[in-house]
């Protein structure tokens, strides 16, 4: 179980390093900022996953009522919430060296803050029911009313409107992407979604321990 | 650009391409630095679930 821990975290660091050393600045983009590709675009995939990961999740505990459903829903949506805003964070970034401002109100800009929002209130809602099973049940009824909303504005929103955001990088098999270049990006994507299991993982058992010791005392 | 010793920026080593070298260098670096400092609090954070659990199956036995 440690050894695939460990691979990830030298897996990680080896793109981090591909993508500062074997790849080269994108044509049509200001210095190196296309260099910010490989953190942002991973980022925003896993918090895409966590949101799925956290739907299935409901649907298992409306199903079933087990805790651990309920669980893995709350830790997927917790992560997706985490990298969704570090997704926000990385664009931005690349926003302010690219046109010159954080923020610009673009289509993509507006729908992950409405994404955040969106999962924001998931928490509220977790946090305002008292009686847990009742929680769980709103909780999940509500995990899967979001995810309706994550492919219109993550996939539609930005495609039917005028964006300023790059259309290149939305695409990873565009022909225009070297065969290094979609190496390293398809690799850091991989880092992503193995860094993501791991913590999964972990906020599941913490979890776990948690309703445990509350059960004993 | 001249330095306040009278010397350019070329004279003492640094040019266009290696300043920008050095740049990216340093944010590789930042970038390491912070990868290893989330892996390392995930393996201790791992480490302290794995006693937790430990001490609460030791107890319900």
């Amino acid at each position: 179980m440690m050894i695939w821990k460990i691979a990830s975290v030298l897996w990680m660091a080896a793109m981090i390093i591909s993508t500062f050393i074997f790849t080269h600045p994108a044509i049509g983009f200001s210095g190196q900022t296309s260099r910010i590709l490989f953190f942002h675009v991973p980022q925003a995939w896993v918090a895409t996953l966590c949101f799925f990961i956290s739907m299935l999740g409901s649907c298992m505990y409306l199903k079933t009522r087990r805790e651990k459903s309920d669980d893995l829903a709350l830790s997927a949506a917790e992560l997706g919430f985490l990298f969704c805003s570090l997704a926000m964070i990385t664009g931005s970034i690349f926003a302010k060296a690219t046109w010159g401002s954080y923020w610009n109100w673009d289509p993509r800009e507006t729908s992950i803050v409405i994404l955040l929002m969106i999962y924001g209130a998931y928490f509220g809602l977790r946090s305002a029911v008292a009686d847990p099973d009742k929680k769980r049940v709103f909780a999940g009824v509500y995990s899967i009313l979001a995810v309706t909303t994550v492919p219109f504005l993550v996939f539609v929103v930005p495609r039917i409107t005028i964006s300023l955001h790059p259309e290149d990088t939305m695409d990873p098999s565009n022909p225009g992407m070297d065969p290094r270049t979609l190496v390293v990006f398809l690799g850091s994507l991989m880092a992503y979604t193995g860094l993501f299991v791991w913590m999964l993982r972990l906020r599941m058992r913490v979890l776990a321990l948690s309703a445990r010791q509350a059960d004993s005392e | 650009m001249i330095l306040w010793t009278g010397r350019s920026f070329a004279t003492l080593g640094f040019t266009k391409e290696k300043t920008m070298k050095d740049g990216l260098n340093f944010v590789l670096g930042v970038n390491l630095i912070i990868w290893m400092g989330i892996a390392f609090y995930l393996f201790l954070l791992e480490r302290k679930i794995n006693r937790l659990e430990k001490k609460e199956s030791a107890k319900t036995t």
